[in-house]
């Protein structure tokens, strides 16, 4: 078979098994099954397309002329993956919350989810990438030529080559890049096919590397001793240009659109940056440790004069490896057609996102968006943007390929895209960062970048003439592209990248001092700066927005299961068992965050507002914003909270424990007071039984007045022990109440005779209120009638007044029955009120040998059983305690 | 020691531990950063050979392997440290 057929063939059958690939991924990942798809090894494998053919050829090429210099590209990234924790994580952990797709849409959602700067970094991200693309598409159709270049075949030309690999590539990418919208962006498909085509191509250098080292030399001694003495320019490796390119290639491994699609889009979980942090530096150690021998190999093997960017594969062929070079080639394949599958979708996703739907929320703007389908209209934007894509990138090849301009071209794309750096970088960890400023010194940036680079690139063919390139426009030498105000820096690149990066983020840092942010980016600042801090959402706040217009756009923009998902979900959370949710802020907030992983911010954010109508950002959002450190202090402020009351059930603990000790202290006495109460009686009956017992001759009169002290002490005693009785039943509780509705004046009177005694011994004056004696109540009577008598009596017994009175007064209030039993004595001292509802309790002034000083707390306890109560109200004159009886 | 005290220590000590991961994990760009991108690095690669190779070569070779087995052996505690 003619090389070039079998070259053709090996392509197809490859790339029919890339097709292969990426459909049982897709389906796997779709069913849920293949979970290593998601594993870390898939991920770091993923990251390789970062090495693209410029990298798989263009790094031999690169060593052979400037020795160690291309080892830089590769250090750049190793470090920034060392450092993974700082900015990665942080990367990816935005990207995750706040659904970010592209690179683009990470800074436009940053500032204040702001379109002009999603479109800014759009445009700048396709000027960047497409000679990138045109750069593999140069790469692809030399290997061709190089592999059949003596073969003598006709073969095409290789702008139909070109033209036939760019359309193959768009139907890949558009087959498994565009397949669905999802909701996260995550191709599992081109994911897989790439971690495939990452083996291919470690596996393709590394055989090379080894047929070199052990092959054409004699090990590693031997192939270093063949090299030219002045490759690696007497070891001084250490020079701007070292320290520029070092700087480009970790700008590169986050701002390129690609690799920021694979690193932070398609992540789908956070710790395989662990792994990759080790795994991906180590593949690119694989993919340069073989360079520097290939490199010596091809200047020291092959004629003066042959392409050291093609030497991977024409050193094998000069050495007859037919097969090694096919593989070789078939690396060189995988490395482009990654990239340009990686970078078309990235780019598409940001086209349409952020040009394509804005453009047609402008033109319709009258129209309500769920009137049209937003997805289909969506992956039709995609589509045509990844065939726009290649196109321009084909076209760019025709025009300029195989010149200079296009062979330089890959680190003029790293500082184009690099520009993005400082707004990427004070975005997330500087709050002050503002969209003006991100705008201005993005701005600044890529002009001077164009100016002092890009343009000139051309020679002269494009804008910018030779004669200006060399003398300045008009010819003002201190605007010269290639030494701007007069700085004489020989290296072009290092001569841009400090002007332009360094004006970029002078320009970003003032302009940030001197402009206030909107509240929308002052929301935004604080998601991003604190992603890892804990926010509380707030909710309450409701809508304009009508849920079923809510539910029709969600349908268009996420497909009808999901949203309906979504909506059954929020309507459970927030307790519906049927029916649309309301749209509370909460529920919003996480609608546009969902659009958001499918159309960007900036667009969810206008499709939302269009539908509400109101002001995107609440007062409430404002006052949350307001201080920057309201989280922290929320956060604070609750723990304080907690701490109070925390010291709170402290207090009522030891005040509780206080309040058990002094009960304890109380049953002690109470006890030791039973017994002196039981202590006397006893005594007089145990005393006066012993005279009965050991005297013979007493008389009949003493016989009878001995045993009748014996007889009233043990009533006494009986009495004291039926009170404890009745004391300890009703403060349990357990006392049994006969509750019939009965006339009050009827108890009264009852307790009235039961106390005739004591009033008639006292010559008391009984004064009574029989008119409003006249209600009926509804208690147990036996037991008022004892507190009445109990206070009576008392009155009766401790009235000091000459001329005692003790008066009965009733009344009602609109819920309960007062009863007041006065006397007209000296009243109960102040130091004294608080004792004598206690048990046992001997007031300081007056002391009663008739009472055990249980009467006060009986009559109390009684009260509470009847759920009414007994006070003792204090008085201008005597005592006077008042019973309240609920009506 | 009360089994108290011993607990709070060793509670100290992991947080020491998680401390220093984190710390290291700071450093280990700074180190490359300073064996890599300093004029430094010239004194390592002067135009002389070990074993036939250029001392360049293994300069940077062996530094980078250093710094990736340095990131290797870091990675997982500060994954684990991730997760509490």
């Amino acid at each position: 078979m003619q090389p070039f057929n079998l070259l053709v063939t090996i392509c197809l059958i490859y790339v029919i098994g890339l097709f292969v690939i990426a459909y049982v991924a897709e389906k796997g990942a779709a069913e849920g099954r293949l979970t290593f798809l998601r594993s870390p090894v898939v991920y770091t494998l993923s990251l390789s397309v970062y090495c693209t053919a410029w990298t798989f050829y263009g790094a031999v090429g690169s060593a052979a002329r400037n020795g160690l210099e291309f080892v830089a590209i590769y250090l750049g990234p190793t470090l920034v993956f060392m450092g993974w924790w700082w900015l990665l994580r942080k990367l990816v952990r935005i990207g995750r919350t706040q659904r970010i797709t592209s690179i683009a849409d990470l800074i436009s959602s940053r500032y204040g989810k702001s379109n002009t700067l999603a479109v800014i970094v759009t445009l700048m991200a396709v000027i960047g990438t497409t000679p990138y693309i045109a750069l593999q598409l140069q790469s692809l159709t030399l290997s061709f030529s190089a592999f059949t270049a003596d073969s003598g075949q006709s073969i095409p030309s290789p702008a139909v080559t070109a033209f036939w690999v760019a359309v193959g590539l768009a139907v890949f990418t558009i087959f498994f890049g565009t397949r669905n919208l999802d909701a996260n962006e995550r191709h599992h498909g081109v994911v897989t096919a790439i971690a495939v085509e990452a083996v291919v191509k470690l596996v393709a250098l590394l055989s090379v590397g080894i047929f070199v080292v052990w092959g054409v030399a004699d090990g590693p001694s031997d192939i270093f001793s063949r090299m030219d003495p002045e490759l690696l320019k007497g070891g001084q490796i250490f020079t701007p240009r070292w320290v520029t390119l070092m700087f480009l290639s970790s700008t590169a491994i986050i701002c390129l659109p690609r690799m920021f699609q694979v690193v932070v889009v398609e992540n789908s979980v956070e710790k395989h940056l662990a792994t990759a942090s080790w795994a991906f530096p180590l593949y690119l150690f694989g993919m340069s440790l073989f360079v520097l021998p290939i490199a010596i190999a091809g200047q020291s093997e092959l004629p003066v004069g042959a392409n050291p960017d093609l030497y991977v594969m024409t050193v094998p062929l000069a050495k007859e490896q037919t097969g090694l070079a096919a593989l070789a080639f078939l690396g060189g394949f995988s490395s482009a057609t990654s990239m340009v599958i990686v970078a078309a979708i990235a780019l598409s996703t940001m086209m349409s996102n952020h040009i394509v739907l804005p453009l047609w929320l402008t033109l319709n703007r009258g129209r309500n968006p769920q009137s049209d389908d937003v997805r289909t209209l969506l992956l039709r934007a995609r589509r045509l943007s990844i065939g726009g894509i290649l196109a321009l990138g084909y076209f760019y090849y025709q025009i300029t390929g195989g010149t200079d301009a296009l062979a330089s071209i890959g680190l003029i794309a790293f500082l184009g895209v690099a520009q993005v750096m400082p707004a990427l970088l004070g975005g997330i960890f500087w709050q002050g960062a503002t969209r003006k400023a991100a705008i201005a010194g993005i701005t600044t940036g890529f002009a001077l970048w164009a100016y002092t680079l890009f343009l000139p690139s051309f020679g002269g063919a494009f804008i910018l003439s030779q004669t200006t390139i060399d003398h300045g426009p008009l010819g003002i030498a201190l605007l010269r592209p290639y030494g701007l105000l007069g700085l004489n820096i020989p290296d072009h690149l290092v001569h841009a990248v400090s002007w332009s990066i360094g004006m970029n983020t002078l320009v970003f840092i003032t302009t940030s001092l001197f402009t206030t942010p909107r509240p929308i980016e002052r929301r935004q600042s604080v998601q991003f700066v604190n992603v890892y801090g804990r926010f509380s959402p707030r909710s309450g706040r409701s809508h304009s927005a009508e849920p079923e217009e809510l539910l029709v756009l969600a349908q268009r923009i996420l497909g009808r299961n999901t949203a309906i998902k979504l909506f059954n979900e929020t309507a459970a959370e927030q307790g519906k068992s049927r029916g649309l949710p309301d749209p509370t802020d909460s529920f919003m907030e996480k609608l546009e965050r969902d659009f958001a992983g499918s159309v960007g911010a900036a667009t969810a954010h206008a499709m939302l507002g269009q539908i509400t109508g109101g002001p995107a950002v609440s007062v409430e959002d404002m006052m949350a914003v307001a201080d920057e450190t309201a989280g922290i202090m929320e956060y604070s402020a609750r723990l304080k909270a907690q701490s109070e009351e925390l010291t709170k059930t402290a207090q009522q603990l030891r005040k509780a424990n206080l309040q058990l000790m002094e009960l304890g202290e109380q049953k002690d006495t109470f006890l030791s007071q039973v017994s002196h109460e039981l202590r006397t009686p006893m005594t007089s009956i145990r005393a006066f039984s012993e005279i009965l017992r050991d005297s013979d001759q007493l008389e009949p009169d003493q016989l009878k007045h001995f045993s009748g002290v014996i007889h009233t002490e043990s009533i006494r005693l009986t009495r004291l022990l039926d009170d404890i009785l009745d004391l300890s039943f009703m403060e349990n509780g357990q006392v049994k109440l006969n509750i019939r509705r009965t006339d009050l004046g009827s108890i009264i009177d009852r307790a009235i005779t039961t106390t005739e005694t004591h009033l008639q011994e006292r010559k008391i004056l009984l004064k009574r209120d029989l008119d409003h004696e006249a209600i009926t109540v509804n208690t147990d009577p036996d037991r008022l009638a004892q507190v009445l008598i109990n206070l009576i009596s008392n009155a009766a017994k401790y009235c000091s007044a000459q001329k005692p009175e003790v008066s009965i007064s009733c009344g009602r209030s609109a819920s309960a029955v007062l009863i007041d039993v006065a006397d007209n004595g000296s009243g109960i001292e102040a130091a004294d009120i608080d004792l004598i509802f206690q048990k046992f309790s001997r007031l300081s002034g007056v002391f009663s040998a008739g009472s055990a000083g249980l009467g006060l707390p009986i009559s109390r306890e009684i009260m509470r059983n009847l759920k009414g109560t007994l006070t003792y109200v204090p008085t201008a004159k005597g005592a006077l305690f008042r019973i309240t009886l609920p009506l | 020691m009360s089994s108290e005290t011993s607990s709070f220590l060793e509670r100290d000590q992991q947080a020491q531990r998680k401390r220093k991961t984190r710390e290291a994990a700071a450093f280990l760009p700074i180190l490359g950063v300073i064996l890599l991108l300093t004029p430094m690095i010239s004194v390592f690669t002067q135009d002389t050979r070990t074993g036939g190779i250029p001392n360049a070569v293994f300069y940077v070779f062996g530094v980078w392997l250093l710094l990736i087995g340095l990131t290797f052996l870091i990675a997982p505690r500060l994954q684990q440290d991730d997760k509490d």
